[in-house]
């Protein structure tokens, strides 16, 4: 951070490549869409970059940082979906299944979007930082700005709920005979 | 937990609590309760039940590909980062001594404007750093004088007329050696002035600002 402070676009392309996936994943799971969540790791980043030279170290970790302001950045996001298309559940982006999917992995990966999407943002953010990121409970409580003990809570929420709208959705992804 | 004692009520319904929020990597647990909830798994058939149903969510939710970055957004982030303005200075380097003598090479016609171009400017400026200070998300600690410097910014290059009367309104004597008037503090939003050595005047800027002080 010191060399980004010093305006070195080197030391800069190497912390966004380093960061960027995870930024871009953070999105991608918390909207749904792939594409806003790559407007939100950019404008992550250019806020590190304007940050940098009055960077403090010991406050924050860049990545614990990162994730703060790009999970704000999408409930932005989010609450302006919802201000514009009214309660309705928006219906996420399709990233597809990837190259090797198959239809059957396809209808796998809808009912695990569906389910996710179905969850309180708060739940979903939680799930997301927690499983997917591989954050610890500590680190995942403060960018979420909760205790540690509310982001259990939020998880244990939202996984419960995951488990009965895919025990609906798809019973075999859950081990179901 | 002794060996081989079943778990307790409470140990089941704890083990219970962190699987439905950590799931069933051992890993994701918190570390300082992992060895009594392995060891509740170990001994009890319950325990192990419910283990496997974490891991079968772990599963599900596994089965959502990740998504990454499209290739050149790396690229873009940097060029915009690079990209002139991307950034608030931290300091302002202004030659205040420079200033005055380029300003009296071409005062007196305007001087008499000074106050009423530079208040309204000044009163903007004050507005713009309010503003965006209110409306600024929180993206960390102890970024309100960030978020003022990048106000600061945003108010852009100063090009008319008008505009550049508030760069060299600081042409009376006095702002010659203290041009802030002992303003020096970031906290307060005023900028952090670099004065520079005063350069010895040409003859004949020397004879041009004898003409304009007499």
């Amino acid at each position: 951070m010191a060399a980004v402070a010093h305006d070195d676009g080197d030391a800069f392309r190497a912390l966004s490549r380093r960061y960027l996936a995870r930024i871009v994943a953070l999105g991608s799971r918390t909207l749904g869409d792939p594409v806003e969540a790559e407007d939100v790791a950019q404008e992550a980043f250019l806020r590190l970059w304007k940050q940098a030279p009055s960077w403090r170290p010991n406050e924050a970790r860049v990545g614990t940082w990162l994730h703060r302001v790009a999970l704000n950045l999408c409930f932005d996001k989010l609450a302006r979906r919802r201000e514009e298309i009214g309660s309705e559940q928006p219906e996420a982006a399709d990233p597809g299944p990837g190259p090797a999917g198959t239809a059957q992995e396809k209808q796998m990966t809808d009912c695990v979007r569906t389910a996710l999407g179905g969850l309180p943002d708060a739940q979903r953010s939680a799930i997301t930082l927690c499983h997917y990121q591989g954050m610890r409970n500590i680190e995942a409580a403060e960018v979420m700005g909760v205790s540690i003990e509310a982001l259990e809570s939020l998880l244990a929420r939202g996984r419960r709920k995951l488990r009965e709208e895919l025990r609906a959705l798809a019973p075999e992804l859950l081990g179901a005979a | 937990m002794s060996a081989g004692r079943r778990p307790t009520g409470d140990e089941l319904d704890r083990l219970r609590e962190i699987l439905d929020a950590y799931g069933g990597d051992p890993l994701r647990w918190p570390e300082s309760e992992r060895d009594a909830a392995l060891a509740s798994i170990a001994r009890s058939g319950d325990a192990r039940r419910l283990h496997e149903a974490a891991l079968h969510l772990d599963a599900a939710l596994d089965a959502l590909p990740v998504v990454g970055p499209s290739p050149g957004l790396e690229d873009r982030i940097v060029a915009a980062a690079l990209a002139d303005g991307a950034r608030a200075p931290r300091t302002a380097t202004v030659h205040p001594i420079d200033a005055a003598r380029s300003a009296r090479r071409a005062a007196g016609r305007w001087r008499s404007g000074i106050l009423v171009g530079a208040l309204p400017l000044a009163a903007a400026a004050a507005l713009a750093v309010w503003l965006y200070a209110e409306r600024a998300p929180e993206p960390g600690r102890g970024s309100e004088v960030v978020y003022q410097e990048i106000a600061l910014a945003d108010l852009g290059v100063y090009e008319t007329p008008g505009d550049e009367l508030l760069e060299v309104s600081v042409l009376d004597d006095v702002y010659d050696t203290d041009p802030w008037n002992g303003c020096a503090d970031g906290d307060l939003g005023c900028l952090q002035v670099e004065t520079l050595p005063l350069e010895p005047l040409s003859r004949e800027d020397e004879a041009q600002e004898v003409r304009f002080l007499s």
